[in-house]
């Protein structure tokens, strides 16, 4: 990157943009791309996909429950058609479809390019695809997960499903999270780093906070169902027994990590198409948001309380009665920022003219559908009903009165909302509004009428019942709503494609939107816009009437293609400040390859080929370094024009990069992984049956000392390499990085010894010896992380990719390094402590 | 991020405050804390009410200063949303300690 001198304009502009951001065609362009439009089109495509699956899977319960002693289907069959509707419609359909929502407006909707990680996009997007390739293969060869979505154990167990269903789902739904946990910090990044000039926190578009909340619970409301389906799998696998209560183990254990994730789930489901509500409510009663800083408020009340909710989903496990009061105080406090936000779209609604267009028809149907969830939620929330209700088809309905109306009616106003922006096209007239008659009747017969045979007593996942129950009538009724329901879906669908055949051109902005993805050409191009806007209030295309053209004609930043480089600005997170030139890569074949190389492992552990397993996460690292190496520069060339008579450096001559805080995050997600493996030892330990165990680790003083001091010691040297960098002794530096390395090694040589030299008890025979040695093996990995990327960074410094202004890669070294020595700290003290178990 | 922060700072004292009190009330039914008496309270119970107390104590001593301060903006965030994200979360670390009020903790 040089040339520092700013052309009055690039004539041919478009030409070049279109040129350096565009995709190869046919089958290599697939692969090798990494745009957010159209990965996120892509992510948006296949969750509707899986959503008409999910959607036949339902209408087949339907069919079987519409009669007494239905022989439709038998139970085997039957148990695994619900456990995928569930599986299907939580991890294929709810979250890939916000997900790629989010791919495909933030960057617009921001004034941005790109998200800040493209390639992350894509590795997202392969991994999602060969998970979901995994459920639905075991569904055809009718091995499919048969346990219910949530997968409680013990009938989760080798022992009542000793077949490979259960594997299918730990696995194949792990690998899609993987998928979730990068969309989590790249969604973050993005809002935090990637928005327009001048768009401070307080100005961003509303949905970006809904957004920006919801990444965040993402990063810490995962890492707890990936270890659960992590330990429950070795347990399957290697016959760790960390849920068995025979050998000290508890299957409320996986209750715990299961609902630490599954309920603040439900919010990361709901908040983002609250964000749709709040973009789309001022726009159909044209006028602006009422109360934007109490929204704001209440989505962080809502975040953090629902965090506080999960064991109420447990109400009936037989957790003493002052812990259940706690939860359920804390479920009922909920419904007071959830009715914020109602009140703040009523109040929108009151203080506008509202329109009554297709999209506004969906959100009404949403406050009638949510509200209704949301009152029964409530009755749900106190203990004594909740012991009537559970596990009734009172919770089934209750759930999808939630679920449906505070997710999908939402998504299909926002599907009415944004598909002229997708297509440029607009859609045939009352064809929508039909779908929604028949979806929102379809809806109410199927799922009203469960409330009262819940009460009846009609529990769910029962494949059959007698006449004499009295629910005939009931479920005749909601079989038929639901095919009504189902026929409103397919004549939306219907009309979404029409638009590939009638081609009626939208207006540029149909809607008299004020955001800043309808200040583009529509379809969107690759680059988005000519040039980036500058950002003074929440509404830029109402308070800047000429903004778009203005734009258009190249007079924003970044007007200009500096040697075919991807380019978009960064702001300092807050104020929005200008901060640095972000430099995107380009077109690339690792996200599939490397996505592949993931899949080689989870498929090596699906068929019991352990001994495989090994090689693919060999390939990962080798990919990752690969990875790696393609960015940053080797030269220093300060800051460049950037248009409207301003400079700014380019980000590798930054501090506060894009990759800096990506990995912050990721950090953030690692460390609550290892938070829960932490509460999962001390929840053991305290509550399982059968403790103490037969044997305690042996004395490790000499390892523990070396494995905590060695890490100390390779932080103080990494340290010593940035200074030394900082000072420009390259040479210096990179001994630094290599003596850090070597230290870290002996950390994890002095770490593995606990293992070999026989310290550590029987791993199968006790839970206490299984949770130690899952400590162990990932602060093993973390060792190695650190020396790999210590390894790295030495390599770098070597070949010229750092100095004292390109600091930022042996900062994210630092991190992880840093990282390391805590996790050494912190494990090999509890095991110290515990020598004394019994 | 400062502003988000600002924005979670009372949020996050509640779900402290609430994450002591269960981890407390898990450890304390364990080690028999709510069989040995403290005057006319058990030892878990003491144990619990200082947390909670301590919870609420700080939480109304933010409010009061949010209260008095000068009208700054900390993180760029308006001073009345901080005060009434505060309350809100006072009232709910309240409300969320009440069941500490039960004559039994671990049955």
């Amino acid at each position: 990157m040089s040339g520092d001198a700013e052309p009055a304009a690039q004539p041919d502009l478009r030409l070049e943009l279109a040129r350096t951001w565009s995709t190869p065609q046919g089958w290599w362009g697939v692969i090798v791309n990494v745009n957010h439009t159209d990965l996120g089109k892509r992510f948006m495509a296949a969750a509707a996909f899986y959503f008409c699956v999910a959607g036949i899977l339902s209408m087949l319960i339907r069919a079987q429950l519409a009669s007494p002693r239905s022989a439709f289907v038998g139970p085997e069959i039957y148990n695994q058609i619900f456990t995928m509707h569930g599986t299907l419609m939580m991890f294929m359909f709810a979250i890939p479809m916000f997900e790629g929502l989010a791919l495909y407006l933030l960057p617009k909707m921001l004034g941005a390019r790109d998200m800040a990680f493209p390639r992350l996009t894509a590795y997202g997007w392969w991994c999602y695809v060969f998970g979901g390739m995994i459920l639905l293969a075991s569904m055809l060869v009718g091995k499919a997960p048969d346990g219910g979505w949530f997968m409680y154990t013990p009938l989760s167990s080798r022992t009542y499903t000793p077949g490979i269903n259960a594997d299918i789902w730990l696995l194949g739904v792990t690998f899609v999270e993987i998928s979730a946990v990068c969309a989590a910090v790249e969604i973050t990044v993005t809002i935090l780093k990637l928005r327009a000039p001048g768009m401070s926190l307080d100005k961003m578009p509303l949905v970006a906070w809904y957004l920006l909340v919801t990444a965040l619970m993402m990063v810490f409301g995962f890492p707890p169902l990936i270890l659960g389906s992590v330990l429950l799998e070795v347990e399957r696998a290697f016959g760790w027994p960390f849920f068995d209560p025979a050998r000290g183990g508890d299957a409320l254990l996986w209750q715990h990590l299961f609902w630490l994730f599954g309920h603040p789930e439900v919010y990361i489901i709901f908040l983002p198409a609250a964000g749709v509500i709040s973009t789309i409510i001022p726009v159909m009663a044209r006028t602006r948001i009422v109360g934007y800083g109490w929204i704001v408020a209440a989505i962080f009340a809502l975040a953090i309380l629902s965090f506080g909710l999960w064991v109420h989903h447990m109400f009936t496990v037989g957790i003493p009665h002052m812990a259940l009061a706690f939860f359920s105080a804390a479920s009922t406090l909920v419904a007071i920022p959830t009715g914020i936000q109602v009140f703040a779209w009523l109040a929108t609604l009151w203080q506008g003219r509202p329109e009554l267009k297709l999209p506004m028809l969906y959100l009404l149907g949403m406050f009638v559908v949510f509200v209704m969830g949301g009152l029964t939620g409530v009755m749900l929330a106190v203990v004594p009903f909740n012991w009537q209700a559970h596990d009734t088809a009172f919770v089934t309905a209750h759930l999808h009165y939630v679920l449906v109306g505070g997710f999908v009616f939402p998504m299909l106003a926002a599907i009415a909302y944004w598909l002229p922006h997708v297509t440029g096209r607009q859609r045939l007239p009352r064809l929508g509004e039909a779908a929604f008659w028949l979806i929102f009747v379809g809806f109410h017969a199927t799922f009203f009428f469960m409330h009262i045979v819940g009460l009846m007593g009609m529990r769910r996942r029962i494949d059959t019942y007698h006449a004499e129950t009295g629910w005939t009538l009931i479920n005749a009724l909601s079989s038929v709503g639901s095919y009504v329901m189902a026929f409103g879906f397919a004549l939306f669908l219907g009309d979404c494609l029409m638009q590939r055949f009638v081609k009626r051109r939208a207006a540029a902005d149909p809607w008299g939107a004020t955001t800043l993805e309808w200040a583009m050409a529509i379809p969107p191009r690759a680059y988005n816009f000519v040039s980036l806007p500058s950002v003074r209030s929440r509404d830029p295309l109402a308070d800047e009437p000429g903004l778009t053209q203005q734009l258009k004609r190249g007079e924003g930043y970044l007007a200009r293609v500096r040697e075919g480089l991807r380019e978009t600005l960064g702001v300092e997170t807050s104020t929005g400040r200008i901060e640095q030139i972000v430099v995107l890569p380009g077109n690339s074949a690792l996200p599939f390859i490397m996505a592949l190389v993931t899949g080689g492992f989870f498929l090596s552990m699906l068929a019991g080929l352990y001994w495989i397993a090994p090689a693919p996460v060999l390939g990962v690292v080798v990919l990752a370094c690969r990875w790696a190496w393609q960015g940053g520069a080797r030269a220093d060339v300060g800051p460049l024009q950037i248009g409207r008579g301003e400079r700014a450096p380019p980000h590798p001559e930054t501090t506060s990069t894009p990759g800096w805080w990506g990995s912050v995050f990721t950090l953030c997600a690692d460390a609550t992984f290892f938070a829960s493996l932490v509460f999962g030892f001390a929840f053991l330990w305290v509550v399982a049956p059968n403790w103490p165990p037969p044997a305690c680790i042996g004395s490790i003083s000499v390892e523990a000392a070396i494995g905590i001091a060695a890490p100390m010691l390779a932080v103080v040297a990494v340290s010593f390499a940035r200074a030394a960098l900082r000072r420009g002794a390259l040479a210096r530096a990179m001994g630094a990085c290599m003596a850090a390395g070597v230290l870290v090694f002996v950390a994890a040589a002095g770490v593995a010894a606990i293992p070999v030299l026989g310290k550590l008890p029987d791993v199968t025979a006790h839970a206490y010896a299984a949770v130690a040695g899952a400590m162990l093996a990932y602060l093993a990995l973390h060792l190695v992380i650190a020396f790999v990327m210590l390894g790295f960074a030495a390599a770098r410094l070597r070949a010229g990719y750092m100095s004292a202004l390109r600091m930022h890669e042996l900062a994210i070294v630092e991190q992880w390094t840093r990282y390391a020595a805590v996790v050494a700290a912190i494990v090999l003290v509890i095991l110290l402590l515990s020598g004394a178990c019994r | 991020m400062s502003a988000v922060f600002a924005l979670s700072a009372a949020w996050l004292v509640w779900a402290a405050a609430f994450a002591a009190l269960y981890a407390l009330h898990g450890l304390g039914c364990a080690i028999g804390a709510d069989e040995r008496s403290v005057g006319p309270l058990t030892q878990l119970q003491v144990m619990m009410g200082v947390v909670w107390i301590a919870a609420l104590a700080g939480s109304a001593g933010i409010v009061l200063a949010l209260w008095r301060g000068a009208e700054a903006a900390p993180g760029g965030v308006p001073r009345r949303l901080l005060r009434a994200s505060w309350m809100a979360a006072l009232l709910a670390i309240f409300i969320t300690g009440l069941p500490l009020t039960f004559p039994s903790a671990c049955v």
